[in-house]
């Protein structure tokens, strides 16, 4: 028996309402860009209608989280949680993908004037796998970076999480005024798809550190022990 | 079925378990009793895998059980507040059930579904304690896992609930034999239905036995403070109440006939004591500071 199928149940359960309402959404927004497509000038900017999806694969992390304790709790074990979840969140991250570039192409051929902006659209190339490719990422992105957050949040706990995150702001603030920025603007503006391949690759090695992270974490938020101490009665 | 050998277990600088040894090779029902905070969730949460031990092993059913997928079908562990989604009706759990469990009993699981009389389609956050507490009590029972762990589990039933859930379980051990293990910190909701009860306290299982023998000991001895004196000389007491020249104590023997003649010739008084009473008793601090002077 594949001791994979229930968790992956579990973690689709949690995932799937907000999907469906995000699914929902975006149709709507679409829905209202055709209507405005009919009043829109030439080829007027209309919106955008990754929004819904982008938010949420960001704050998936923090929904799905809730899994970790069903599968412990119904026997199944951390990495069968950290595997369910990987599965799942691709599993939606592809369909999403799809339906995302299935409207957008849509709007191509049915709105009558103006259009929806695409993250594809900041670089020169009209391939539409391209399109799919670069949702994918930032998807894929967007996902990793939630579940970095989360995954340092339940291991260290709300009090540990913010002040490491008070530092970090801090150290970017100091560097923002003491570092010239404007190369790397430049190059996140001329090579964009690089850029995003670099951001991809800093996902991916956040989502094994987070599978580190979580493959030995404690029972409940905030109770890893970074030092070991000797123990007392 | 299960062997513990030598574990600890510490958290934030402080022993909860300390040098616990426990082997049972056969399918009983077992009673674990403690008093609050004396580690026996964290002993459970060990036997089902979802704390790995400091020092020593585990072995539930041939496997250790921290971070093993197979272990999900050797163990299951109901806890007193089993986490459920919002999102859950029992419908979902039913589901998900089979999918944990090699041995899951879906017939039986409908059953018991259909004897609790819960709503399938309600959401399980919706319930009542009592509901809730049943819902746990058919996952557990239905998983028909070698080792079935169900911590405080008739917490929040009513009387009549309560035989529902032991008549099931009765019921469901008879026709498929497996180690179950009843947590509580009110041993008689759980002793009517255990054989060996284990005693954990100080940070380790501190007895181990057959229900009857343990539920034999523990006895009052009341009357003049110089015959009870006498009387107890070389028996250990676990608690002892002055009133004017009259002495009540509590000691830490079997109650048999032998004693009963023997208190009869001394001048005392003497009666079993309620088998909660002698284990709170046994178990106190003060009981611990009298043996230590």
């Amino acid at each position: 028996m594949n001791t994979l199928k229930g968790p992956f149940k579990i973690v689709t359960k949690e995932m799937g309402l907000t999907f469906y309402i995000n699914l929902a959404l975006t149709i709507g927004l679409f829905g209202l860009f055709y209507f405005l497509s009919f009043r829109a000038e030439g080829n007027e900017y209309l919106g955008l209608i990754f929004g819904p999806f982008y938010v949420v694969f960001l704050i998936y992390p923090f929904i799905l989280f809730k899994s970790y304790k069903f599968i412990l709790s119904m026997g199944g074990t951390r990495n069968h949680f950290l595997i369910s979840t990987f599965f799942a969140t691709l599993m939606y991250l592809v369909i999403g993908v799809i339906v995302l570039n299935a409207l957008y192409i849509m709007s191509e051929m049915i709105f009558r004037d103006g259009y929806i902006f695409h993250m594809a659209d900041l670089m020169s190339d009209s391939n539409p796998v391209m399109y799919f490719w670069i949702d994918f990422l930032w998807l894929f992105i967007l996902f990793a970076i939630g579940m970095f957050i989360q995954v340092v949040y339940f291991n260290l706990g709300t009090l540990r999480t913010l002040s490491g995150g008070a530092v970090l702001v801090l150290a970017t603030i100091a560097l923002y005024f003491f570092i010239d920025f404007s190369p790397i603007f430049e190059f996140i503006i001329t090579d964009h798809l690089l850029f995003i391949h670099l951001l991809a690759l800093g996902a991916l090695v956040s989502l094994v550190l987070s599978y580190f992270m979580m493959r030995n974490a404690p029972l409940e938020r905030g109770d890893r022990k970074i030092f070991n101490t000797t123990t007392s009665n | 079925m299960i062997k513990i050998d030598d574990l600890s277990f510490a958290y934030d600088n402080k022993n909860i378990l300390k040098a616990v040894n426990l082997s049972e090779p056969e399918p009983v029902i077992v009673g674990l009793w403690g008093r609050n905070g004396s580690g026996k969730t964290t002993l459970m949460k060990l036997l089902a895998g979802m704390e790995k031990p400091g020092r020593g092993s585990i072995l539930v059913d041939g496997v250790a059980p921290y971070n093993n997928s197979e272990a999900m079908h050797h163990v299951t562990f109901m806890q007193e507040d089993h986490p459920y989604s919002d999102l859950w009706n029992v419908d979902d759990v039913l589901n998900f059930g089979p999918h944990f469990n090699r041995n899951w009993d879906l017939a039986l699981a409908d059953e018991l579904i259909d004897i609790f009389e819960l709503p399938r389609n309600k959401k399980i956050r919706t319930f009542s304690k009592g509901m809730k507490t049943m819902i746990t009590i058919a996952i557990g029972l239905a998983s028909k896992s070698p080792v079935t762990i169900f911590d405080e589990p008739s917490n929040g039933l009513d009387a009549h609930m309560r035989k529902q859930f032991y008549d099931v379980l009765l019921d469901s051990y008879e026709e498929h034999p497996r180690l179950i293990i009843l947590s509580s910190h009110h041993i008689e909701e759980v002793e009517p239905l255990c054989e060996k009860i284990a005693i954990i306290d100080n940070n380790t299982i501190i007895h181990y036995e057959e229900t009857e023998t343990l539920k034999n000991k523990g006895v009052h001895v009341s009357g003049l403070r110089e015959a009870v004196q006498d009387f107890t000389r070389n028996i250990r007491v676990l608690e002892q109440r002055k009133l004017g020249k009259q002495l009540n104590v509590m000691l830490d023997v079997p109650f048999t006939d032998d004693l009963k003649l023997q208190a009869e010739q001394a001048g005392v008084m003497i009666e079993k004591a309620r088998f909660q009473d002698y284990l709170v008793n046994l178990t106190k601090k003060e009981t611990k500071m009298h043996e230590h002077t």
